[in-house]
Order: structure tokens, then C-alpha cells, then sequence
């Protein structure tokens, strides 16, 4: 069924794209913004059934400080466009080398959290925290990381170009959330967004995601290489993915306590 | 020193004499600060380059699929979508310069790795001992030695530490893992070896854990990890459809590092007032069961998750970790034997994590309670809460139980009934974490209080991350207590604040 629904949408996306390069803006352009982030979302989080990569990241602070991240992801999806499973296994900064961290994404509720210290061995359930705070010390928000889910906005569809949408998003709930709106620039092939700006209560775009490098693997377009703003303190964060592969059929029962002490290899290597 | 004290069991070495280990400690801390005014100073230099790239890429963002034209690309399943070595972008190739080319180390059956620290530590006391001599807790310098060398089935690890100690004067080794572990498919896998092994839902409060615990660690200041002690343990996990099964047998029991007078001062029924090194009778001593295949402990857990609660039952066959009996034809203290059986629930609650947790403290050598010499049974129990109030502030607040069995009959025959805990004992804690400056900064509080001992004991920290490898603690362990007898009260000549440096490779 999941697969079915893949080939149509692959079906779909290919007439789409054939039709744009003849005639460009033309007929063939989504109209509904809606449709468009649910793609978008798709493309950028749900490529492949499962997946895994290597991610660094290099934090700067509005100083000139840098700082490293890097860590191995395994991803599942449970649906398609739904929950998923990760585990995050960090190498580095050396002081948290071997830290596992297994989330249990959920669409409709809370997402089920847990870190293991190797220290300690112990194995740590996380209390659902603010999406929109920074993910393990870098510009990223949690959010960024998994994904915000396209209910929690309206969305609208404020230009076509030739090759972009533009996509404003306003939350439909301000709770928790720190912008008054953001805008997306959307690949119409790729439905990746290139550019992603927060605007604040007074208007002002205070935080910039920027897709520097897409990659085609597998084929799946993917996001190779990111750069997160925050335009207020002039820090950012970079990030780098490699060692990408997808469909690799990473089992559901790798996503469970025993992984956080022992990372399964078989799927991370 | 007793050659059969825990300590003396995991040292294979000392270093007495004029050279002493005093020195040590400062000697790093004075390595490591100008190290750390050197890290400071050689990262902000590559500002100006981040700059210009940033002013590079005002000029106009990329439009990630620019080079993209033809569909093919897209729809292709080979060729890559947009490979623009694009100018704006520089800051990822430098980026990628400094870190050495070959950005993955993913392909590979086997890897080996090396890490570790250096550490400082020193705590003072602050309040007057007359217990103990030493006015320090803690004074020490440690060398932190990871290896892992991992492949698809198979893993060794080995956690090792040695450091000098000013307050005991010598060098100790402490090895806290030397294991290898095997993965037998998706459904068995072993590690076997020396290792640290924890279970269970409390916070700081170990109810169906009965691996051994390191309680001097805990209250002088070193990293929380330190709390738990490794054993010489086999475990197994069985694991089917998400239900998992671990067994851990320890063939020579393992008993806490408890606080003995040697380091710490606690209380001592016998001489009715709390006793340190001053105190002929310490270090204490303790008789240890005989190292027979019979004597090993073993430990049992099934656990399992049913929609977002996890379920867990616990048992438990071998001794109270501490000595808590007396065996009055050697005159010492001893361990008597023990089972617990326990359960726990943990799953999420009102936008925060709830833990449910009970134990039954099965001390079947005297069920009834009549022996004063070993220690009655006891019922334990948990429940907690902890939630984010506001974004990178964490509560958790617990409520532990200890109810002893056969009250009566214990202080009847009690050697020093007045010094008893009472039969209900109710501890409080509350945990207090804020993250600041993109979490470099942590500021924590945990609390205990004893609402009916009325002991409290609280351990404010701060941690900074100076630069990623180099981090500063400092904080105080705080004892306070009407008596000297109860629990936290016995500790309160011990209250100190540390701090700590620590250099991360």
C-alpha cells in the first residue's frame, strides 16, 4: 500500500516536473500551499523507508567561537509521512563520545525520549521539552532536526517562480513557538525547501536556514549540507551530511533500550 | 589500611613519602589553566574568516538546485542533483580543509578509538571536623583512559583510571570496564567483564539497582558517573518482540565503596557520635563472604513497553550491599543476605515523564526481625514526576518510602534502639536543571530531605564549557541534620564545596 502510494506520488511528481520544464509557472504548478509543505515534508523527512548518515556539525557563537558536533543517525519510519524511530549514537564532542540518544517520533502526541549516559550506564527517559530549542547546543532546533508537522501552520502560497514556491507559514497556536511566521523557498523538482526565514512579531527576520548542497542519492534529492543563522547574535551552525544511505532495511527492533548500550553496527557502519 | 578494605582490593600501587600527591592536584590545574587561556584565545581567529563568508552570502542565498535544469536529474536515480562548487559556500570547503578530507569513517568492519580526560578535583571542608583529620574531602588529579574497538558482532572496551590521591596519599588504579561484548543476532547478546551496570527509574535513589554504588564519590564531588561501581559481571539480554530479558551474575559479590571513617565521617551506634580517620576504629573493616561459587550474586530484569509505558520486574539474590549486619564471633561487621523483588512503570504524564517503583528488601536470614545483628526486611517505594517548566528548565521532584517489617521486634532487641531509623522513613528530592549560553552553562540543584529525620542534603552545581574539550564544575555538597544519627544528618561535618576542571580528548 505505502509502496503504491510512493509510486503514484513519484508518477505524479515526474508529469509535474516534465510539464514545469516545458512551461515554466505554467499549468502544472501546485496551487495548494498545503499540499506543497506536505510534500516538502516528505521530501526532507521521509525519504527511503528507513535511512542512515553521518551528520557534523561546526557551531560558531556571534564571537568567532567554533565548536563540533558529530554523530551517526539511523531513521525507520513507522508510516510513511508519520511516526518514526531514530537512534543518534554522538562521537563527538569527546566528552559525550558514545552518548546514545532513541526517539520515538510521534505525529499526533508528545515524542518518546531517552539518552544513555555510558558513564553511568544508565539509560534516561527524557521529559517532552520545547521543540524549539536548541538541539544539543547548536543553532538547530529539535524541531529542525525532526521535522515541524504541517497541521501546526497555515500555510499560503504567496509566489510561483520558475523554480521556486514561496510559502509563508504562520502558526495556527503561538504557544511555543518564537516567530510570527516563517517563509519557505521550495524547490518545485525537488520539493526541498532552499531557504527557510523566520520573521518576528516586529517583522523582522531574526533566523535563516539555508540549504547549501542538495545530492541525489539513491533518488532521493537530498540535503547535503545546511546553514542555520541566528541573525540576532551573528552565531550559526553548520552542517554536514554524508555516508548517506537509504532503504538499507534496518529492522523496527533495533529501536529499542538494548541499541542505546550497544549501537547495533551491522546498521551503522 | 587493611589489605582486605575495598580501596586497598582495586590499588595495585601506592605512593607514600615526602613526594606526596598534594602537588599533583595543583600541578595539573596548572597545566590545564594556561592551556585553557591558549584555547581561548587561538579560537576566536578564525572569526574573521566566518565573517567574510557570511558578508559573502548576504549578496544572495543559493538556490540549492540551481544547477538542476533538466529533469532527468531529478528523476535520475545516479546523477547528483546540484554539485555547485558555488563560491558562497567556501566556508563548508574550509570547513571541511581544517577537518582533513574523507569526511565519513562509515564503511569500515572495524573501528578503534581512544579517548579519556584530564581532571582536577579538589573540596575543601567548610565545616569544623573533629572527626576527621583531613581538612580536604578531595584533593586529586586523574588520567581517564578510553579504548573501544568495535565490529559488527563483537566490541572491547576498556574504562580505566589512575589517579593521585592528596587526602589518602597515594596513586590508585581504577579500572571501571575492561569487557567485551558479543552480539548473538537480534535476540541474544553478552558482555562479560569488569563493567558498571545500572536499572531502575529513580533519580540518585536506587531501589531494585543493587549493583555496587561508590557513595564516597557521591559526596565529594567528583562526576556523577563515579556513583556507581564496576563489578567482575556477566550479563545477558535476551530479547523477543520487544520484550527484553537481562541477566547479570557477578560471581564474586561486589559490595558498595561505602563511606568507612576513612575519607568521610559517619556515625557509629557503638561510640554514639560520629567517628573519621581520627577514630581507631576506622577505616571499618567488614567481614566479606568467602569467594565461593555459592557467594556470587545474581541479578534479573524483564522489561517491556506497551504503547509508551515502560514496564519492568526486577529480582535480586545475594547480599545488603553495605555492612549492615554484625558477626559478633569475629567482633566485625558483615554482610547479611539478601533478595529483593521489584517492579516499575515509567510513561509519560500531563506533558512531563512520571516513574512508579517498588521493592521488596527480602533479608530472609531474619524474617522475623529477632536478630539485631542482621538488618530487618524492608518495603521501598517510589513515585516521581519531572517535566520542563519553561524551555531548558527541568523539574523533578520524587517521593521515596522505606518502610521497615517487624518494627516492633527490632527495636526490642536493637543494640542502640535511640539510633534506629524509624519505621516509616519518607525522603523528598527535588532536581532543578537550567541550560544556558546553547547549553554550554548548566546550573543544577538536587535536594533530599527527610521530612521526619529532618536531614537534608543538597548538591548545587555549576558546569561551564569553557571551549568544547575543557570544562569548569564547581559545587557544594551540603549536609545538614537535627541528629548526628540519621542518614544525611551523620554526613554533616563532611559538607564541602569543589570544583573541578576537566579536559576532554
Amino acid at each position: 500500500m505505502k509502496t503504491l502510494t510512493k509510486t503514484w506520488v513519484a508518477a505524479l511528481a515526474a508529469t509535474i516536473l516534465l510539464s514545469t520544464s516545458t512551461t515554466p509557472a505554467a499549468a502544472g504548478d501546485l496551487k495548494d500551499a498545503s499540499e506543497i509543505v506536505n510534500r516538502t515534508n516528505a521530501a526532507q523527512y521521509y525519504a527511503g523507508k528507513d535511512g542512515r548518515a553521518l551528520v557534523r556539525m561546526k557551531i560558531v557563537d556571534g564571537k568567532g567561537r567554533s565548536q563540533r558536533r558529530q554523530f551517526a543517525v539511523l531513521r525507520r519510519d513507522v508510516t510513511d509521512g508519520g511516526d518514526q524511530n531514530y537512534l543518534v549514537v554522538f562521537d563527538q564532542p569527546a566528552d559525550v563520545r558514545n552518548t546514545t540518544f532513541l526517539v520515538k517520533k510521534h505525529a499526533k502526541k508528545d515524542d518518546d525520549r531517552w539518552l544513555y549516559l555510558p558513564g553511568l550506564d544508565l539509560v534516561k527517559r527524557i521529559a517532552a521539552s520545547d521543540e524549539r530549542t536548541s538541539f544539543v547546543g547548536t543553532h538547530f532546533f529539535y524541531e529542525d532536526i525532526s521535522g515541524r508537522h504541517p497541521d501546526e501552520d497555515k500555510h499560503q502560497l504567496v509566489e510561483t517562480t520558475d523554480t521556486e514556491y514561496v510559502v509563508k507559514s504562520t502558526p495556527k497556536s503561538t504557544n511555543g513557538v518564537e516567530f510570527a511566521y516563517y517563509t519557505l523557498w521550495i524547490n518545485k523538482k525537488t520539493f526541498l525547501p532552499s531557504k527557510i526565514e523566520y520573521v518576528n512579531a516586529q517583522g523582522k527576520v531574526y533566523r535563516r536556514i539555508e540549504t547549501a548542497k542538495v545530492d541525489t542519492l539513491q533518488g532521493f534529492p537530498t540535503i547535503t549540507r545546511l546553514k542555520v543563522s541566528d541573525l540576532e547574535s551573528g552565531g550559526y551552525t553548520l552542517s554536514d551530511v554524508s555516508d548517506v544511505k537509504y532503504d538499507l532495511g534496518i529492522p523496527d527492533d533495533i529501536f529499542v533500550e538494548t541499541s542505546l548500550r550497544n549501537p547495533p553496527q551491522k546498521w551503522l557502519r | 589500611m587493611n589489605p582486605t578494605t575495598q580501596r586497598t582490593r582495586q590499588c595495585s600501587s601506592r605512593v607514600r613519602g615526602p613526594l606526596g600527591c598534594r602537588a599533583a592536584a595543583p600541578l595539573v590545574l596548572a597545566v590545564l589553566l594556561p592551556a585553557s587561556v591558549v584555547f581561548a584565545q587561538t579560537e576566536p581567529a578564525a572569526a574573521p574568516a566566518a565573517e567574510q563568508s557570511l558578508e559573502a552570502e548576504a549578496e544572495g542565498p543559493v538556490d540549492a538546485a540551481k544547477s538542476a535544469e533538466s529533469p532527468e536529474e531529478v528523476a535520475g536515480d545516479v546523477e547528483p542533483l546540484d554539485d555547485s562548487e558555488d563560491e558562497d559556500w567556501g566556508e563548508f570547503d574550509e570547513w571541511q580543509k581544517e577537518e582533513g578530507a574523507g569526511s565519513g569513517s562509515g564503511a569500515k568492519a572495524f573501528a578503534f578509538e581512544l579517548g579519556g580526560f584530564v581532571e582536577a578535583l579538589t573540596a575543601p571542608r567548610v565545616v569544623r571536623s573533629n572527626a576527621s583529620a583531613d581538612e580536604f574531602v578531595a584533593n586529586e588529579a586523574r588520567f581517564r583512559l578510553n579504548l573501544d574497538a568495535t565490529h559488527e558482532i563483537a566490541s572491547a572496551r576498556f574504562r580505566g583510571d589512575v589517579f593521585a590521591d592528596a587526602v589518602a596519599r597515594r596513586i590508585w588504579f581504577d579500572i571501571r570496564d575492561a569487557s567485551i561484548f558479543v552480539r548473538g543476532g537480534n535476540w541474544f547478546n553478552a558482555r562479560v567483564g569488569r563493567q558498571v551496570l545500572t536499572w531502575g527509574t529513580g533519580d540518585f535513589l536506587f531501589l531494585n539497582d543493587l549493583f555496587p554504588k561508590d557513595f564516597n564519590s557521591f559526596f565529594i564531588g567528583r562526576a556523577d558517573e563515579y556513583l556507581k561501581a564496576p563489578s567482575n559481571s556477566v550479563i545477558t539480554t535476551f530479547t523477543v518482540k520487544k520484550v527484553g530479558l537481562d541477566l547479570v551474575w557477578t560471581p564474586i559479590f561486589e559490595p558498595d565503596r561505602f563511606i568507612d571513617g576513612e575519607r568521610l565521617s559517619f556515625f557509629d551506634p557503638q561510640a554514639g557520635e560520629i567517628i573519621g580517620d581520627r577514630s581507631p576504629d576506622t577505616p571499618i573493616d567488614p567481614l566479606l563472604p568467602s569467594q565461593r561459587l555459592r557467594n556470587g550474586t545474581v541479578h534479573g530484569r524483564l522489561y517491556g513497553t506497551v504503547g509508551a509505558y515502560e514496564l519492568a520486574a526486577y529480582g535480586y539474590l545475594g547480599y545488603w550491599l553495605q555492612p549492615r549486619a554484625i558477626d559478633l564471633a569475629a567482633g566485625r561487621l558483615t554482610y547479611a543476605r539478601l533478595a529483593v523483588y521489584g517492579a516499575s512503570v515509567r510513561g509519560p504524564l500531563l506533558g512531563g515523564l512520571f516513574n512508579v517503583e517498588a521493592a521488596f528488601y527480602d533479608s530472609f536470614e531474619d524474617w522475623e526481625g529477632t536478630d539485631p545483628t542482621i538488618p530487618n526486611s524492608q518495603f521501598r517505594g517510589l513515585v516521581g514526576y519531572e517535566r520542563e517548566l519553561f524551555p531548558k528548565f527541568q523539574m523533578g521532584l520524587q517521593y521515596y518510602l522505606e518502610y521497615t517489617f517487624k518494627y516492633d521486634a527490632l527495636i526490642r532487641e536493637s543494640f542502640w534502639p535511640q539510633f534506629e531509623p524509624n519505621e516509616f522513613r519518607h525522603l523528598l528530592t527535588l532536581r532543578l536543571t537550567q541550560l544556558l549560553v546553547m547549553d554550554r552553562l548548566e546550573l543544577s540543584l538536587f535536594l533530599f530531605f527527610s521530612p521526619d529525620e529532618l536531614d537534608t542534603y543538597i548538591r548545587p552545581r555549576i558546569t561551564y564549557k569553557i571551549i568544547d574539550p575543557l570544562a569548569i564544575i564547581v559545587g557544594a555538597n551540603l549536609m545538614f541534620g537535627r541528629d548526628d544519627y540519621t542518614f544525611f544528618g551523620q554526613l554533616k561535618e563532611n559538607t564541602n564545596v569543589y570544583a573541578r576542571l576537566r579536559y576532554s580528548f
